[in-house]
């Protein structure tokens, strides 16, 4: 049985997806489940319950903080530490992902520890 | 559908989306546009005639003497002005003018284009947003990739050239794309 930490990834960017997946699991030994969509990512949460969020603001069906928000009220959702890696946010997104439970936002590019280092902290502090 | 058969040039000038202004060799303002109203709130027929001495400040018209001598000196490089409307408001100007040459080559005037430099600022901050995205994002992914190379996590699952040097260059020929079409934007929008 396998019994690695999830975390739900949503990012539509496939280099990335794979780039963050190879990331997580070698460097943190965690197991990533991904989605390219947020409609993807509320398919996957009826089958699991991550341990973590890890979003992209620009999705191509809703935007990261939507999906985000459609997750929250499933089951066990509630209360999943969430984080945004994003290419673009300005001061006024950081405080309305902030407002709505964000607990970090990194930026793109990121450094594959830094991220895998970030996630730790979280999921320790949790 | 007929186009007017006389003033044709003055009809260009009033509906021209950027107010424009037509100064002569004193700076002395001989038409300005409907859009100065929009703009300073001044009705076009109360500057007709009269000196930009009588109704900039010292420091401003200081500015504009510096900006008719590089005009004349063939710089015709746009230059941002601050100004102050009718009822004393801040408006921040890009001003993009050109001299009238005589035959002779003597400027007898000066065509003013002038729009608010803050919508300017926004539409270039709505530029500058998508181009950051777009360059983030594969940027991004050149740095894992070779990150994760130098760190020697294992390259499975990359389904594209099945190596991680592979997926950098990829993305870096994605960044070379972006700033391309970037560059021929900015050079279209410069004509």
């Amino acid at each position: 049985m396998d019994t690695r930490p999830i975390i739900l990834h949503v990012e539509d960017d496939r280099s990335l997806q794979n780039l963050v997946r190879i990331a997580l699991e070698q460097l943190g030994g965690y197991r990533v489940l991904t989605a390219g969509s947020g409609a993807r990512a509320l398919e996957l949460a009826a089958g699991a319950t991550p341990r973590l969020l890890l979003l992209d603001l620009d999705l191509p069906d809703m935007s990261g903080l939507q999906t985000l928000r459609s997750l929250r009220p499933l089951p066990g959702f509630a209360q999943i530490p969430a984080v945004f890696l994003t290419a673009a946010c300005g001061p006024q997104v950081e405080a309305e992902l902030r407002a709505a439970g964000v607990v970090e936002v990194l930026r793109k590019p990121f450094r594959p520890r830094e991220l895998v280092q970030a996630i730790r902290r979280i999921l320790e502090g949790a | 559908m007929k186009l007017p058969r006389r003033g044709l040039a003055r009809r260009v000038g009033e509906r021209s989306p950027a107010l424009l202004v037509y100064l002569d060799a004193d700076l002395r303002v001989r038409f300005a546009n409907r859009h100065l109203r929009n703009l300073l709130g001044h009705h076009p027929h109360e500057v007709r005639g009269r000196a930009l001495a009588e109704l900039l400040d010292p420091a401003t018209l200081k500015y504009v003497l510096a900006h008719r001598a590089e005009l004349e000196r063939g710089n015709l490089a746009p230059r941002d002005y601050v100004l102050r409307d009718k009822q004393g408001g801040t408006k921040y100007v890009q001003v993009r003018a050109a001299p009238d040459r005589d035959a002779r080559g003597r400027a007898i005037g000066f065509i003013a284009c002038t729009v608010d430099r803050r919508r300017l600022d926004r539409a270039r901050r709505r530029v500058l947003e998508v181009v950051n995205h777009d360059l983030r994002t594969p940027l991004a992914s050149v740095i894992a990739a070779l990150e994760l190379l130098r760190d020697g996590a294992k390259p499975h699952g990359i389904d594209t050239t099945s190596s991680f040097a592979g997926v950098a260059l990829q993305n870096a020929q994605r960044l070379e794309q972006v700033l391309e079409q970037w560059l021929e934007a900015e050079r279209l929008d410069l004509g």
